[in-house]
């Protein structure tokens, strides 16, 4: 391997390929840790798609694996590199090259931030609309190659609703352009969208266009308290018709009283007495309206709601002030959560049948783990659970970790039944691959394999991911 | 027991102000309540109810000055709880602090309240004179920005404690009197009315509407007075005469190195 280092040197410079063992174990890995070995070669960082295609020939040549590599901030391993592959940072490729604010495309390499593309779009008083915690380290290539959802996909769709085109390194070193800034265009094969969740397996994703749209005139801020989960499905249809919804986010009462007791209060935030689960919900001002008018429909709304039966009351934010604490109560709740260790899954299921998946769901916990605490929460809306598991005390970390996979297997299994996906935004990557088979049929897997081999017919790229 | 509440409407402070002939431009403003009048009306709501239970010990009345058509403030905290509300019609956005202040002064004597809160100051020009010119104008004992108040009913009195600068400093006030809250006031421990029991949960923060309140809040009553019909002829003894925005920072700069910083500081900045 010294003459693919010395190549890669060559390259892009001695400087740009880092061998230092503390940064080999940085690099090398997601935000997944602790389960494989962190064991890359080396980590080079190329400075252009000249220099990428060159490190891929090289690669290729010298009969080493690529695992791409952007922000790192995956959660299921899809960036680990557990031995000796060729780790490819695209950190120094990070430049906007283009916004055209008419037709609304911006084209950037694929090193930029998320929060930095959000950002020249809004130098021109334009969004990117994908958005998600990480989006200040995360690096729009990570992002397309795991069509990041986030918080407003409920409103605008994943990162795939946003990519109109990309340019790929494919296994042969070669650059291609898939897509473009075309509206339109029925030529065959749409391409693109291969690379798009494809968790760098097929390719390296070097630069892309991406679409832009109007940033919304404003927005309301609303609290629910649902007096259970089946109110969910007849809520959130009534809500859809009266407004349009930016965001439904659910999280059951436990979760609150975590958020609650991290920050060493009592209580149930802003009701005086406890309900079954609660909905935020955040509602988009229309062109022209004011907020008091849509205040109104949404009250009116609501009101019909609780004749109904579907909540048991509801906040309205007046003042942002009241917007932001609303909304931190949701998102504190994985911080909240953080420090009792908990397992996580993160799944899909059609908003109509969560109530019945979490009425299986938490029963299945009770009898797998016992002692173990079940929490739900997450953007109910595009009917994504953040289904979290507290350990019980009696269990250390390591026999907690074990006898989560049973408890693994057996949820997925409910997936299945309830028509799910075991993996709604966080991807597969070396995490979930056993489990694939509960999301994918025997064809598929099939299709997926065959489409592997057409463009990487020696597992260059990101082995062992997605498909083992 | 009847308990007076200011609210003020101010321009949104999310928005950034606009300029125009000299002043702050308000006539495409978007807005909203006074933050710190969320405090005033918290705090009386926590003196009049006893928690967890439907009995008041006292009346809440919201008092505002503002154009009769620009009062969404007002029925903001009519659903939060307060009983009533009265709106004198004027523009508030032409009047001075004393003004105001004679404004809520004669409100207070024609309703024979017994206490007027409000917040410290308003988010907008806080001038923070309100509250203590109404209680020079009633000759009434006034205590700002209480962090926390304790009624005691049986002697028809209050003990306020104050935040200062060298620590806590407790008042005792009869009543009627006049106070003025700061943002401790509505943590879970801070208001005392004697009745509701201790401990009772209350958030560290003012109280949202509920839907049942904002439902409520349409059909509470609403009085709406002329300056004249209180006797208080208005108008400005205070001008503004200017209003000009902070200059605009200009960019930093980034630099490589701690030579280039002390260069920079030495020739360009001329600091060193």
């Amino acid at each position: 391997m010294t003459s693919l280092l010395e190549a890669l040197a060559a390259i892009v410079g001695a400087d740009a390929v880092l061998q230092d063992p503390q940064e080999r174990a940085d690099l090398g890995t997601d935000r997944c840790r602790g389960r494989w070995p962190v064991a890359p070669l080396a980590i080079v960082r190329p400075g252009s798609v000249a220099e990428v295609s060159a490190v891929v020939r090289a690669a290729a040549a010298a009969g080493a694996a690529i695992v791409p590599s952007g922000g790192r901030t995956g959660l299921c391993g899809g960036a680990t590199a557990t031995a000796g592959e060729l780790v490819v940072s695209l950190d120094r490729m990070r430049r906007i090259l283009a916004i055209d604010p008419a037709a609304r495309v911006l084209r950037c390499e694929a090193g930029a931030t998320v929060e930095a593309v959000q950002q020249a779009a809004a130098a021109h008083g334009l969004l990117y609309p994908v958005d998600f915690a990480a989006k200040g380290t995360a690096q729009i290539g990570g992002s397309i190659s795991t069509n990041a959802g986030g918080v407003k996909v409920l409103r605008y769709g994943t990162t795939r609703a946003w990519v109109s085109g990309v340019g790929v390194v494919l296994a042969s070193g070669e650059y291609v352009e898939l897509g473009g800034a075309l509206v339109k265009d029925n030529t065959g094969y749409d391409l693109r969208q291969l690379f798009i969740g494809a968790e760098g397996t097929l390719g390296l994703v070097v630069d892309a266009t991406l679409r832009l749209t109007q940033p919304p005139a404003g927005a309301v801020v609303a609290w629910l308290a649902v007096p259970d989960d089946a109110a969910i499905v007849a809520l959130f249809d009534r809500v859809q018709r009266a407004v349009t919804l930016q965001a439904f986010e659910y999280l059951e009462h436990g979760c609150l009283h975590h958020v609650l007791a991290h920050r060493g209060r009592e209580g149930h935030g802003p009701f005086a007495t406890p309900s079954h689960a609660y909905v935020l919900l955040e509602a988009e001002l229309g062109a022209a309206e004011s907020t008091e008018s849509l205040r109104d429909r949404l009250v009116e709304c609501f009101a019909a709601a609780a004749d109904a039966g579907e909540i048991d009351d509801a906040v309205v934010a007046t003042s942002a002030t009241q917007a932001r604490e609303l909304w931190a109560l949701r998102e504190d709740v994985s911080e909240s959560l953080h420090r009792h260790r908990p397992h996580k899954n993160d799944i899909a299921l059609p908003l109509v049948r969560v109530p019945e998946f979490l009425a299986a769901w938490r029963p299945l916990v009770a009898s797998l783990l016992p002692g173990a605490v079940a929490l739900s929460f997450g953007h109910v809306g595009d009917g994504n659970l953040h289904l979290n598991v507290l350990p019980p005390a009696s269990l250390d970390g390591d026999a907690f970790l074990r006898a989560c996979e049973a408890y693994d297997e057996a949820t997925y299994a409910l997936v299945e039944q309830h028509e799910g996906s075991i993996s709604a935004e966080h991807g597969i990557g070396l995490l979930k691959r056993r489990h694939l088979r509960h999301s994918r049929s025997v064809a598929e897997l099939a299709m997926m394999r065959a489409i592997k081999q057409a463009l990487d017919p020696n597992g260059l790229f990101n082995p062992g991911k997605i498909l083992g | 027991m009847k308990i007076l509440v200011t609210v003020k409407r101010i321009p949104d402070p999310v928005e950034p102000p606009k300029f125009a002939g000299g002043q702050i431009d308000t006539s495409s403003a978007k807005w909203v309540q006074n933050e710190f009048d969320e405090y005033a009306i918290e705090t009386a709501l926590r003196l009049a109810e006893v928690g967890g239970g439907t009995e008041r010990l006292a009346e809440v009345v919201v008092v505002s000055v503002c154009p009769a058509t620009k009062r969404e403030h007002v029925t903001n905290f009519l659903a939060m709880g307060a009983n009533r509300a009265i709106v004198v019609d004027a523009d508030d956005t032409q009047l001075d602090a004393q003004s105001v202040a004679q404004l809520i002064a004669a409100v207070f004597r024609k309703e024979g309240a017994d206490l007027l809160v409000s917040g410290k100051l308003s988010q907008d020009n806080e001038s923070n004179e309100v509250s203590q010119r109404v209680a020079g104008l009633l000759d009434l004992p006034q205590a700002t920005f209480a962090a926390s108040v304790v009624w005691d009913r049986s002697a028809n009195a209050l003990q306020v404690a104050r935040e200062v600068e060298d620590g806590v400093e407790t008042k005792r006030v009869p009543l009627p009197a006049v106070l003025s809250v700061d943002l401790r006031i509505v943590l879970p421990t801070s208001v005392k009315n004697g009745a509701t029991p201790e401990g009772h949960p209350y958030p560290d923060k003012p109280r949202l509407a509920s839907l049942r309140g904002i439902t409520m809040a349409k059909t509470k009553k609403v009085d709406v007075l002329k300056p004249a019909d209180l006797g208080v002829s208005v108008g400005a003894k205070v001008v503004s005469r200017g209003v000009v925005a902070p200059p605009k920072r200009q960019a930093g700069k980034i630099v490589a190195s701690v030579e280039e910083l002390v260069e920079k500081l030495a020739t360009e900045a001329k600091v060193l």
